[in-house]
């Protein structure tokens, strides 16, 4: 009771001290002349704590601005709330962050059913939500004003690997293992119209998993005697890893096995399924990865990392969260005149095939919040993910695939 | 005096929302408290009352919240039917849970109300077409008790709970729960028909829980299979041992004290667990009987401080 009338008081407190600030400085929330507050919400504790990661490689990044000056004059200041993935949580966090903590924009909160449960919320605020812990294409498309993706869309993945699977491996007879759940169901309906267009290939065989699966034999088996060219596989990291060693036991590993991104980026698959295991198969990754990137400024990404944290923190999640913070600055950096939520949204619809961060390409304009549309097609080969050619641009208003 | 706190905290409830300047954030976090503190009261029902363990509670307030979405989603059903609707459903499920209370003890209830607690959440994260499975599934809200209201709703819910279960162990049936808590073979002797009562305890137990679980689908509009995990269930347990067993304000202070805690350190990565685990063993090492047992015995020194002395700490002694 007693810590209510607190945390209620607290509240009070805060609530007349911000806008007292606002009716002196005339900013809006979360800015005043020497701090920009920014919020993010993601699992820092419990089973998925690994996404703790995203919230390392936003804070590195803004060490790393702050430390070279801010944003013009600017410092940034990052918010975090610990939802351990829970939507409940999630909501909470973020009512706190645009409610109570008043900050000026949201970045990267993960996850899809912790997102879907703040959707609403972040909507109604018209605060400027920048790059979304999701690929699900419902909340890009139809687009909301002022919330903007970055996760590699589901859809378009799918869409992509099968213009791979088709132009440069060549293959004709194409089947596919989904996992039987919303990301699975998404990206299989992307990759079967995707096919249906195109002339002469057909698929051989669909076969469907749940992700908590044990046993993927049966599976194997009918993916064998498909014989198909290639095996697309629209999975997580587990299935995928358990699907590959199936095959590995019936000797088929020679058919090419292309494993969508979400479950085949992360090196740990080669622990999963077995080195020898995983070796040879093919997926892709948002960005080069920071062992074999030629960005000029992946240098800067590996020491503040190693500098903020440790150095088995450097790999996809907060290299991604680094990109995310990149966009957001540059967002910022953009904008001319007075920073308003508004004014920062119009700055962001001005990124065009923006190649200042880790990704290869940004993209955001009033039709297309997208933001990443550009892939690289990896191999697993020695334990590594070796890059397959340059960049690969899909183009979501034309479907259309280009490979530089 | 008794009555004049309660009156007042009865005020503090109606006037919470202008004192918070009607702060979402802020009435979300005394939602989450009530909620907590019907569970924590359901659970000290059957652990501090009843004797009976149950580390699954969390698989009552998934029931209760599931039910509730699935009702007024995919049936639409109104608020006024759902609510006790998902109450009895959940209700039912205890009832299977307590078929085999009814045979086991201690530990092994303890592993069948584990299981239980983690079952919950794969079955509706498989049962893909009734659930939405992974990415869960939005609660039509109704419309007539939007926003403000719906806290007073919650609140009106919440007292009414708290009323019944007072009444309830101070009924034979609750006295019922005690003697079978102290002694089975005791209970039984004196005529008490103890499965018949246990499975009555998981029943009530249940049935309250799924109503909270119920108000939860509601006020976030959105239920997933990760809203309530194994942690609730120790977290659970932690409020009704912090708070104090077989204590009706105990529940509620535990409830609340572990609630709160949240907001105070989440912005410190990983403090939550800690200082939660660090109060607990501190709770067990020092108060036993939990806070509400501190709470009394300044109590009573404040008030009557001369009369108490050996008399209150006998009585705290025999609650244990």
């Amino acid at each position: 009771m007693v810590l209510l009338v607190l945390a209620a008081c607290g509240g009070e407190g805060n609530a007349e001290e911000s806008t007292n600030n606002k009716k002196s400085s005339a900013y809006v929330q979360g800015i005043t002349d020497t701090e920009i507050l920014v919020g993010t919400t993601g699992p820092q504790t419990g089973p998925v704590a690994e996404y703790d990661k995203v919230r390392k490689g936003i804070q590195a990044y803004f060490n790393y601005v702050n430390d070279n000056g801010g944003v013009k004059g600017r410092k940034l200041k990052l918010i975090a709330y610990d939802d351990q993935y829970q939507p409940a949580k999630a909501v909470q966090g973020m009512q706190r962050l645009i409610e109570e903590e008043k900050v000026f924009g949201i970045i990267f909160p993960v996850g899809t059913s912790t997102f879907s449960a703040t959707e609403e919320l972040l909507k109604e605020s018209k605060i400027p939500v920048v790059g979304i812990g999701t690929g699900a294409t419902k909340f890009v498309d139809p687009i909301s004003p002022n919330i903007f993706g970055m996760q590699f869309n589901y859809a378009n993945e799918a869409k992509l690997m099968v213009d791979y699977i088709v132009n440069q491996l060549g293959a004709k007879k194409i089947a596919i293992a989904y996992q039987n759940d919303d990301f699975g169901i998404e990206t299989l309906e992307a990759a079967l119209s995707t096919i249906k267009k195109l002339d002469g290939v057909k698929v051989e065989k669909e076969v469907s998993f749940l992700s908590i699966d044990q046993d993927y034999s049966a599976q194997a088996q009918q993916l064998v005697q498909a014989k198909p060219d290639a095996i697309l596989m629209l999975a997580t990291p587990v299935p995928a890893a358990a699907l590959r060693q199936e095959m590995y036991k019936l000797g088929a590993t020679d058919i090419p096995f292309v494993v969508s991104l979400t479950g085949g980026q992360d090196k740990n698959q080669f622990n999963l399924a077995g080195k020898d295991v995983w070796e040879g198969v093919i997926t892709a990754m948002p960005f080069a990865s920071y062992e074999s990137s030629d960005h000029a400024d992946i240098d800067k990404y590996t020491e503040q990392i190693k500098k903020d944290f440790t150095e088995e923190d450097l790999g996809a999640l907060t290299q991604s969260a680094w990109g995310t913070a990149q966009v957001f600055v540059e967002g910022l950096n953009r904008v001319e005149g007075d920073l308003t939520w508004e004014s920062y949204i119009k700055a962001l619809e001005t990124l065009e095939n923006w190649e200042g961060s880790i990704f290869d390409s940004i993209t955001y304009t009033s039709e297309n919040h997208y933001g990443n549309t550009t892939l690289r097609m990896v191999e697993a080969k020695n334990g590594n993910l070796e890059p397959i050619g340059g960049p690969v641009h899909y183009d979501p208003s034309t479907g259309k695939v280009t490979y530089k | 005096m008794k009555k004049i706190i309660i009156y007042t905290v009865i005020l503090f409830m109606l006037m919470y929302p202008l004192l918070v300047g009607f702060s979402n954030y802020y009435l979300t976090i005394f939602f989450m408290m009530s909620v907590y503190v019907i569970t924590a009261l359901g659970l000290n029902l059957l652990l501090g009352f009843g004797g009976q363990v149950s580390v699954g509670q969390a698989g009552f307030l998934m029931v209760g919240a599931y039910s509730v979405a699935i009702l007024s989603s995919k049936v639409g059903l109104p608020f006024i039917v759902t609510l006790p609707l998902a109450g009895i459903i959940t209700g039912i499920v205890g009832l299977i849970i307590g078929l085999s209370a009814a045979r086991l003890k201690g530990h092994f209830l303890a592993v069948v109300t584990l299981g239980f607690g983690i079952s919950v959440p794969q079955i509706i994260l498989n049962w893909q077409g009734l659930t939405g499975g992974y990415s869960g599934m939005s609660v039509a809200k109704p419309t007539f008790i939007f926003g403000i209201h719906f806290y007073y709703v919650v609140v009106l819910i919440t007292l009414f709970i708290i009323f019944i279960i007072y009444n309830l162990v101070n009924s034979s049936l609750g006295r019922a729960f005690i003697a079978i808590r102290d002694s089975e073979v005791a209970a039984q002797s004196m005529g008490i028909n103890v499965p018949l009562y246990k499975l009555l305890m998981f029943v009530i137990s249940s049935f309250f829980t799924g109503v909270a679980g119920g108000l939860y689908a509601y006020w976030f509009s959105f239920v997933s299979p990760n809203d309530f995990t194994l942690a609730t269930s120790f977290l659970i347990l932690a409020m009704v041992v912090v708070g104090g067993l077989a204590s009706i304000p105990g529940a509620i202070i535990g409830a609340m004290v572990l609630s709160l805690i949240p907001h105070y350190t989440d912005q410190f990565v990983g403090l939550t667990n800690l200082i939660i685990g660090v109060l607990m063993v501190f709770i067990i090492l020092v108060r036993p009987n939990g806070l509400a047992s501190i709470k009394k015995m300044s109590f009573k020194n404040l008030t009557f401080g001369k009369k108490v002395g050996n008399k209150g700490v006998i009585k705290d002694a025999e609650i244990g």
